[in-house]
């Protein structure tokens, strides 16, 4: 007869034994380890730079990252909120493009307030609902736009973040999800979604599940996104994700159950990302697409200007020397607090169709009237010369 | 490539299987094993200043894969945003036989329960320091491993040799009101 710790012992060892080398942790799956951790070190530095930015794990959501990202338009300059340097006035910030999405749905967005514990969500056709009350565990929770629950889950973090320069923001949710998170202009490329429009054929084989496909698209597209389950296809059935160049190279990497889909490694020239699901029972091919246009880029509206830097086609994040957020200067402000109790950006209360002109520097369909930035010793020059 | 990633890689690659077995008895099934241990490895290196070495960054892991499953324990929505979650999906792989019937008496406890008796009994910690890590009362691990083992004896009887007694608890009546 053994001691307890000596079966518990016994236990993990022969499990440890049994596992394959590394636990699984091999290829796909060890790069999409490193690949969450670059992307919540880009976040963090971000936030530690410039404040606009801010990945919120234990609410497994993500706030905006407000960031111009892709390619340079010439000519354009960077709106300006609230008489300050414009970083993220939320009523400004650009809904979601649902383009992107696929099958997947937009469910709405919640605009949270932790300091002053101020929850509204705006549903996609512009309903509001305003100082959502917390249920009986202390979480708020309303019905998104398809009769999906949307919950915003205080895991212990609101406080702190209620304490942080991040007291205000706003959340997506998207169909499956609970969130989707921008990461700003980091090494997985743009991800306003902006230059992605997502095609989903009318005609879908038996056994596809569109919106799950979507979603695994959508780890590659937007950085976020399910990963791919095995269940979303006919057995037998091929999945793989296929890269193509306009200059005609074409790579195509096989999707595993339970691993999400590959990162896009080259934005040069980049034409398109589908999920293609071949050996079909009816011998078909199933090809959900989702094209990219980098001069759809459209350029969020918060960033201080050094960082409008147009020459750089594909800002990297951090350290921003930007002496906007020194001590000295004040903090940004943000719209919640200046909308009253129940703000409705106009933006969001609108169908969520992107502009036609998505390149316009203008984010918002409606977004407040641009003043010049507050002067400040420490400002940088409010002029950014476009370079490309 | 950052200082970090050379440790990380080295990490899952050398680490990983020891990793996911411990993670698996903080888990109710195999499957959501290597998710947590994911998020714990993700955690350890998304800090500002990463472990330098691979047996801290172990350590380090599996202190997070405790207060991560203690965190998702005491919010109510987890089920919810679980379901969110790719790792949410059923497993196509089973649980492995190996070590199975203790991880199965494990599962049968509650989340916290099953973090401090793995703590209690598995890396030996004293209930103090399990307290203090778990952000919880004294008491209240103390509470938690007497359940435990209570509901484990019966599952593990003929096999385990209570070598301790069954941690108890000390109820203090006190009464209420003025």
């Amino acid at each position: 007869m053994s001691t307890f710790k000596e079966i518990l012992d016994g236990g993990f060892e022969a499990h440890a034994r049994a596992l394959p080398a590394g636990g699984g942790f091999s290829g796909d799956r060890s790069r999409s380890v490193l690949r969450s951790i670059h992307r919540r070190r880009t976040a963090r530095a971000a936030a530690t730079a410039g404040g606009s930015v801010l990945a919120v794990g234990v609410l497994a959501v993500g706030a905006m990252a407000l960031r111009p990202s892709g390619v340079a338009q010439p000519g354009m300059t960077p709106p300006i909120t609230n008489g300050l340097y414009p970083w993220c006035n939320l009523s400004t910030y650009p809904s979601i493009n649902p383009e992107a999405l696929g099958a997947e749905r937009y469910q709405g967005r919640i605009y949270a307030d932790f300091a002053n514990k101020v929850y509204t969500f705006v549903a996609p056709d512009g309903t509001t609902h305003g100082a959502l009350q917390p249920g009986a565990d202390g979480n708020y929770r309303v019905v998104g736009a398809d009769g999906v629950e949307v919950a915003l889950i205080d895991a212990g973090q609101f406080d702190d973040l209620a304490h942080s320069r991040f007291s205000s923001m706003a959340l997506d949710f998207i169909d499956g999800r609970m969130g989707i998170f921008y990461e700003p202009g980091g090494p997985d490329g743009p991800m306003l979604g902006y230059e992605w429009t997502t095609v989903v054929p009318d005609k879908v084989p038996a056994g596809v599940d569109v919106v799950a496909l979507s979603s695994t698209l959508a780890w590659t597209t937007l950085s976020e996104g399910l990963s791919f389950a095995a269940s979303s296809v006919p057995p037998g059935a091929v999945a793989e994700i296929v890269f193509r160049w306009h200059d005609g190279r074409q790579q195509a990497i096989p999707l595993h159950d339970e691993f999400p889909s590959s990162a896009v490694t080259d934005y040069t020239d980049l034409a398109s990302v589908s999920l293609r699901v071949s050996n079909l029972p009816d011998g078909g091919v199933f090809e959900i697409t989702s094209t990219y246009d980098p001069s759809k880029t459209w350029q969020a509206a918060c960033w201080p200007y050094r960082e409008f830097a147009w020459a750089t086609p594909t800002p990297r994040v951090g350290p921003f020397p930007s002496p906007s957020y020194n001590s000295a200067t004040p903090a940004p402000s943000i719209v919640l607090e200046d909308a009253g109790p129940t703000p409705t950006p106009s933006y969001v209360g609108s169908p969520p169709t992107p502009s036609p002109d998505r390149s316009s520097v203008t984010p918002a369909p409606s977004p407040p009237a641009p003043s010049p930035p507050a002067p400040s010793p420490s400002s940088p020059s409010p002029s950014p010369s476009p370079t490309s | 490539m950052g200082t970090w990633e050379p440790v990380a890689e080295q990490l899952l690659e050398e680490r990983g299987a020891r990793l996911v077995a411990y993670a698996a008895m903080l888990v109710a099934r195999d499957g959501d094993a290597e998710d947590l241990v994911q998020d714990a490895v993700v955690k350890c290196f998304s800090r500002r200043r990463p472990v330098a070495t691979v047996g801290e960054a172990e350590a380090y892991a599996r202190r997070a894969m405790q207060t991560i499953v203690i965190d998702r324990a005491r919010a109510r929505g987890v089920r919810r945003r679980a379901t969110d979650r790719a790792f949410s999906r059923e497993p196509r792989t089973p649980d492995l036989d190996a070590g199975l019937d203790v991880r199965r008496a494990l599962r049968e406890l509650t989340p916290r329960e099953q973090v401090c008796i793995v703590m209690r009994y598995f890396d030996d910690l004293p209930v103090a320091e399990i307290a203090v890590r778990l952000e919880l009362a004294d008491g209240t691990v103390k509470r938690y491993i007497s359940n435990a083992t209570n509901r484990l004896a019966p599952l593990l009887a003929g096999a385990v040799d209570w070598d301790t007694p069954p941690e108890r608890v000390e109820i203090l009546a006190t009464r209420k009101g003025k």
